[in-house]
Protein backbone atom coordinates (compact mmCIF):
# COMPACT_ATOMS: atom_id res chain seq x y z
CA UNK A 1 0.00 0.00 0.00
CA UNK A 2 1.39 3.33 -0.78
CA UNK A 3 2.41 5.09 2.67
CA UNK A 4 1.51 8.44 1.40
CA UNK A 5 4.03 10.75 3.91
CA UNK A 6 6.27 8.35 2.61
CA UNK A 7 5.63 9.17 -0.66
CA UNK A 8 5.35 13.18 0.56
CA UNK A 9 8.89 12.78 2.31
CA UNK A 10 10.48 11.45 -1.08
CA UNK A 11 9.57 12.66 -3.55
CA UNK A 12 8.37 16.55 -2.99
CA UNK A 13 11.89 17.58 -2.74
CA UNK A 14 12.02 17.70 -6.22
CA UNK A 15 8.77 19.37 -6.85
CA UNK A 16 10.80 22.76 -7.68
CA UNK A 17 12.81 21.20 -10.09
CA UNK A 18 10.00 19.76 -11.59
CA UNK A 19 8.46 22.96 -11.63
CA UNK A 20 11.12 24.18 -13.82
CA UNK A 21 10.99 21.60 -15.88
CA UNK A 22 7.20 22.05 -16.52
CA UNK A 23 7.50 25.62 -17.03
CA UNK A 24 9.65 25.11 -19.77
CA UNK A 25 8.21 23.13 -21.25
CA UNK A 26 4.44 24.49 -20.97
CA UNK A 27 6.01 28.20 -21.17
CA UNK A 28 2.86 29.07 -18.61
CA UNK A 29 2.73 29.02 -15.11
CA UNK A 30 -1.04 27.91 -14.64
CA UNK A 31 -0.24 25.03 -16.70
CA UNK A 32 3.09 24.16 -15.55
CA UNK A 33 1.34 24.16 -12.03
CA UNK A 34 -1.66 21.71 -13.03
CA UNK A 35 1.21 19.72 -14.74
CA UNK A 36 3.27 18.91 -11.61
CA UNK A 37 0.50 18.51 -9.78
CA UNK A 38 -0.68 15.59 -12.37
CA UNK A 39 2.66 14.44 -11.68
CA UNK A 40 2.38 13.79 -8.31
CA UNK A 41 -1.23 12.25 -8.42
CA UNK A 42 -0.04 9.90 -10.88
CA UNK A 43 2.99 8.87 -9.20
CA UNK A 44 1.24 8.48 -6.38
CA UNK A 45 -0.97 6.20 -7.92
CA UNK A 46 1.82 4.35 -9.06
CA UNK A 47 4.04 4.37 -5.74
CA UNK A 48 2.92 1.05 -4.03
CA UNK A 49 4.81 -0.65 -5.38
CA UNK A 50 7.98 1.42 -5.05
CA UNK A 51 11.39 -0.26 -4.01
CA UNK A 52 13.87 1.37 -1.81
CA UNK A 53 16.91 2.53 -4.75
CA UNK A 54 14.57 2.69 -7.59
CA UNK A 55 15.63 6.23 -9.52
CA UNK A 56 12.29 7.85 -8.50
CA UNK A 57 13.59 11.40 -9.84
CA UNK A 58 14.33 10.43 -13.00
CA UNK A 59 10.62 8.22 -12.87
CA UNK A 60 9.09 11.08 -11.71
CA UNK A 61 10.34 13.25 -14.50
CA UNK A 62 9.22 10.28 -16.71
CA UNK A 63 5.63 11.01 -15.48
CA UNK A 64 5.76 14.65 -16.07
CA UNK A 65 7.14 14.38 -20.12
CA UNK A 66 4.44 11.63 -20.38
CA UNK A 67 2.00 13.71 -19.23
CA UNK A 68 3.16 16.69 -20.63
CA UNK A 69 3.21 15.37 -24.38
CA UNK A 70 0.14 12.85 -23.80
CA UNK A 71 -1.96 15.56 -21.94
CA UNK A 72 -1.46 18.62 -22.29
CA UNK A 73 -0.04 18.79 -25.54
CA UNK A 74 -2.83 16.91 -26.74
CA UNK A 75 -5.17 19.94 -26.12
CA UNK A 76 -2.65 22.25 -27.90
CA UNK A 77 -1.74 22.00 -31.77
CA UNK A 78 0.64 18.97 -32.68
CA UNK A 79 4.28 19.59 -31.59
CA UNK A 80 6.12 21.40 -34.05
CA UNK A 81 8.50 19.04 -36.42
CA UNK A 82 11.82 19.45 -37.60
CA UNK A 83 12.51 21.21 -41.19
CA UNK A 84 15.16 23.65 -40.18
CA UNK A 85 18.36 24.98 -41.74
CA UNK A 86 21.59 23.33 -40.11
CA UNK A 87 23.21 24.97 -37.55
CA UNK A 88 27.11 24.61 -37.57
CA UNK A 89 29.02 23.32 -34.52
CA UNK A 90 30.31 26.17 -31.72
CA UNK A 91 27.77 28.29 -33.61
CA UNK A 92 27.42 31.07 -30.89
CA UNK A 93 31.31 30.74 -29.80
CA UNK A 94 32.32 31.40 -33.98
CA UNK A 95 29.97 34.14 -34.19
CA UNK A 96 30.97 36.06 -31.04
CA UNK A 97 35.09 35.76 -32.55
CA UNK A 98 37.68 36.54 -33.38
CA UNK A 99 39.37 35.32 -30.52
CA UNK A 100 42.76 35.34 -28.91
CA UNK A 101 43.36 32.11 -27.68
CA UNK A 102 43.85 31.06 -24.12
CA UNK A 103 43.28 34.60 -22.90
CA UNK A 104 43.14 34.61 -19.18
CA UNK A 105 40.50 36.00 -17.38
CA UNK A 106 36.85 36.82 -18.70
CA UNK A 107 36.90 36.70 -22.46
CA UNK A 108 34.88 39.02 -24.43
CA UNK A 109 32.25 36.09 -25.47
CA UNK A 110 32.71 34.81 -21.47
CA UNK A 111 31.08 38.62 -21.02
CA UNK A 112 28.29 38.50 -23.64
CA UNK A 113 27.13 35.76 -21.72
CA UNK A 114 27.59 37.03 -18.69
CA UNK A 115 25.65 39.84 -20.29
CA UNK A 116 21.87 37.86 -21.34
CA UNK A 117 19.37 37.87 -18.51
CA UNK A 118 17.75 35.25 -16.77
CA UNK A 119 14.52 35.75 -18.57
CA UNK A 120 16.27 35.83 -22.13
CA UNK A 121 18.30 32.31 -21.59
CA UNK A 122 14.92 31.19 -20.57
CA UNK A 123 12.98 32.42 -23.48
CA UNK A 124 15.95 31.06 -25.55
CA UNK A 125 15.38 27.59 -24.16
CA UNK A 126 11.48 27.94 -24.35
CA UNK A 127 12.08 28.83 -27.93
CA UNK A 128 13.47 25.36 -29.05
CA UNK A 129 11.18 23.03 -31.38
CA UNK A 130 9.35 20.30 -28.19
CA UNK A 131 11.64 17.18 -28.93
CA UNK A 132 15.17 19.49 -28.83
CA UNK A 133 13.48 21.22 -26.01
CA UNK A 134 12.76 18.31 -23.73
CA UNK A 135 16.43 16.95 -24.34
CA UNK A 136 18.40 19.70 -23.27
CA UNK A 137 15.99 20.50 -20.48
CA UNK A 138 16.65 16.38 -19.00
CA UNK A 139 20.47 16.90 -19.73
CA UNK A 140 21.49 20.35 -19.58
CA UNK A 141 19.00 21.68 -16.74
CA UNK A 142 18.64 18.57 -15.02
CA UNK A 143 21.95 16.48 -15.36
CA UNK A 144 20.37 13.33 -16.62
CA UNK A 145 22.25 11.20 -18.35
CA UNK A 146 21.78 10.33 -21.63
CA UNK A 147 20.65 6.56 -20.82
CA UNK A 148 18.02 8.11 -18.61
CA UNK A 149 16.88 10.64 -21.19
CA UNK A 150 16.22 7.54 -23.29
CA UNK A 151 14.34 6.08 -20.23
CA UNK A 152 12.63 9.00 -19.57
CA UNK A 153 11.81 10.26 -23.29
CA UNK A 154 11.33 6.06 -24.26
CA UNK A 155 13.42 6.52 -27.38
CA UNK A 156 16.84 5.23 -28.59
CA UNK A 157 19.92 6.54 -27.29
CA UNK A 158 21.00 7.51 -30.53
CA UNK A 159 18.01 9.55 -31.06
CA UNK A 160 18.63 11.45 -27.49
CA UNK A 161 21.93 12.42 -28.72
CA UNK A 162 21.02 13.63 -32.09
CA UNK A 163 17.98 15.85 -30.37
CA UNK A 164 20.34 17.00 -27.96
CA UNK A 165 22.94 17.75 -30.09
CA UNK A 166 20.74 19.37 -32.83
CA UNK A 167 19.08 21.11 -29.51
CA UNK A 168 21.83 22.99 -28.24
CA UNK A 169 22.81 24.17 -31.83
CA UNK A 170 19.72 25.71 -31.86
CA UNK A 171 19.84 26.90 -28.28
CA UNK A 172 23.17 28.94 -29.34
CA UNK A 173 21.83 30.42 -32.86
CA UNK A 174 18.76 31.74 -30.31
CA UNK A 175 21.04 33.30 -27.65
CA UNK A 176 22.79 34.87 -31.04
CA UNK A 177 19.85 36.24 -31.70
CA UNK A 178 19.12 37.77 -28.47
CA UNK A 179 22.42 38.71 -28.08
CA UNK A 180 22.17 40.60 -31.29
CA UNK A 181 18.86 42.38 -30.88
CA UNK A 182 19.92 43.53 -27.64
CA UNK A 183 22.84 45.49 -29.07
CA UNK A 184 24.98 43.26 -26.98
CA UNK A 185 27.01 42.74 -30.59
CA UNK A 186 27.57 44.99 -33.37
CA UNK A 187 24.88 43.80 -35.49
CA UNK A 188 26.35 44.78 -38.77
CA UNK A 189 29.40 42.64 -38.48
CA UNK A 190 28.63 40.14 -35.64
CA UNK A 191 31.52 40.63 -34.08
CA UNK A 192 32.65 42.65 -31.17
CA UNK A 193 34.79 45.72 -32.41
CA UNK B 1 41.81 13.36 -33.51
CA UNK B 2 41.45 16.43 -35.64
CA UNK B 3 39.81 20.10 -34.91
CA UNK B 4 36.62 19.21 -37.01
CA UNK B 5 36.43 15.58 -35.35
CA UNK B 6 36.72 17.19 -31.78
CA UNK B 7 34.06 20.18 -32.77
CA UNK B 8 31.67 16.78 -33.62
CA UNK B 9 32.47 15.60 -30.30
CA UNK B 10 32.90 18.05 -28.56
CA UNK B 11 28.89 17.13 -26.87
CA UNK B 12 29.03 14.10 -25.98
CA UNK B 13 32.84 15.09 -24.64
CA UNK B 14 31.13 17.22 -22.14
CA UNK B 15 28.42 14.82 -21.39
CA UNK B 16 31.00 12.05 -20.15
CA UNK B 17 29.35 10.06 -22.65
CA UNK B 18 32.47 9.12 -25.15
CA UNK B 19 34.10 6.11 -24.96
CA UNK B 20 37.62 5.91 -22.91
CA UNK B 21 39.53 5.99 -25.74
CA UNK B 22 37.38 8.81 -27.99
CA UNK B 23 37.23 10.58 -24.49
CA UNK B 24 40.97 10.66 -24.49
CA UNK B 25 41.67 11.60 -27.73
CA UNK B 26 39.76 14.53 -27.65
CA UNK B 27 41.36 15.60 -24.01
CA UNK B 28 45.18 15.25 -25.70
CA UNK B 29 43.94 17.33 -28.56
CA UNK B 30 42.34 19.86 -26.46
CA UNK B 31 45.25 20.14 -24.41
CA UNK B 32 47.49 21.08 -27.19
CA UNK B 33 45.57 23.15 -29.59
CA UNK B 34 44.64 26.29 -27.83
CA UNK B 35 42.10 27.08 -30.58
CA UNK B 36 39.67 24.08 -29.78
CA UNK B 37 40.35 24.45 -25.86
CA UNK B 38 38.99 28.13 -26.07
CA UNK B 39 36.08 26.90 -28.03
CA UNK B 40 35.92 23.99 -25.39
CA UNK B 41 35.83 26.79 -22.66
CA UNK B 42 33.05 28.35 -24.10
CA UNK B 43 30.54 25.61 -24.50
CA UNK B 44 31.19 25.23 -20.46
CA UNK B 45 29.90 29.08 -19.95
CA UNK B 46 26.69 28.20 -22.46
CA UNK B 47 26.22 25.21 -20.35
CA UNK B 48 26.53 26.68 -17.09
CA UNK B 49 24.50 29.40 -17.99
CA UNK B 50 21.53 27.06 -18.83
CA UNK B 51 22.59 25.15 -15.71
CA UNK B 52 22.53 28.56 -13.73
CA UNK B 53 19.70 30.58 -15.10
CA UNK B 54 16.63 28.51 -16.20
CA UNK B 55 15.55 27.95 -12.33
CA UNK B 56 12.30 29.03 -11.08
CA UNK B 57 10.58 29.24 -7.63
CA UNK B 58 7.21 26.95 -7.70
CA UNK B 59 4.51 29.44 -6.53
CA UNK B 60 3.79 29.47 -3.01
CA UNK B 61 0.95 27.33 -2.11
CA UNK B 62 1.74 24.56 -4.91
CA UNK B 63 2.95 22.00 -2.25
CA UNK B 64 0.20 22.33 -0.23
CA UNK B 65 -2.24 22.25 -3.06
CA UNK B 66 -0.48 18.80 -3.97
CA UNK B 67 -0.92 17.29 -0.88
CA UNK B 68 -4.74 18.45 -0.44
CA UNK B 69 -4.78 16.52 -3.60
CA UNK B 70 -2.77 13.91 -2.44
CA UNK B 71 -5.14 13.88 0.49
CA UNK B 72 -8.26 12.96 -1.11
CA UNK B 73 -6.80 9.80 -2.52
CA UNK B 74 -7.52 6.73 -0.45
CA UNK B 75 -4.35 4.73 -0.51
CA UNK B 76 -5.91 1.24 0.35
CA UNK B 77 -7.93 1.92 -2.83
CA UNK B 78 -4.36 2.39 -4.73
CA UNK B 79 -3.39 -1.04 -7.15
CA UNK B 80 -0.13 -2.64 -4.70
CA UNK B 81 2.23 -2.72 -7.53
CA UNK B 82 2.07 0.00 -10.05
CA UNK B 83 5.25 1.26 -10.01
CA UNK B 84 7.62 0.42 -12.56
CA UNK B 85 10.30 -0.80 -10.25
CA UNK B 86 13.82 -0.80 -10.77
CA UNK B 87 14.67 -0.35 -14.72
CA UNK B 88 17.72 -1.09 -16.43
CA UNK B 89 21.03 0.82 -16.78
CA UNK B 90 21.00 4.23 -14.59
CA UNK B 91 17.31 3.51 -13.34
CA UNK B 92 19.11 0.96 -11.14
CA UNK B 93 19.90 0.88 -7.28
CA UNK B 94 22.87 2.45 -6.72
CA UNK B 95 23.05 4.80 -9.88
CA UNK B 96 21.68 7.77 -8.42
CA UNK B 97 24.92 9.14 -7.61
CA UNK B 98 25.49 10.41 -10.89
CA UNK B 99 22.44 12.69 -10.87
CA UNK B 100 22.45 16.22 -9.09
CA UNK B 101 19.56 15.82 -6.79
CA UNK B 102 19.73 19.43 -6.22
CA UNK B 103 21.30 22.88 -7.20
Amino acid sequence: MADPARFADLALPYMGQLYSAALRMTRNPADAEDLVQETYLRAYRGFGGFEEGTNLKAWLYKILTNAFINEYRKAKRRPDEVGFDDVEDLYLYRRLGPHEASRAGGSPEAQILEGIPEAEVKEALESLPEQFRLAVILADVEGFHYKEIAEILDIPIGTVMSRLHRGRKLLQKALWDFAEARGLVPAATGKPA
Amino acid sequence: MDCIRVSQNLDDYLDGELGRIRQHAVARHLYACAACSAGFTFEVQVRQLLWQKCRDEPPEGLRDRILEALAVIDPTALPPNAFPGPLPGPFDAGRDDGLESGH
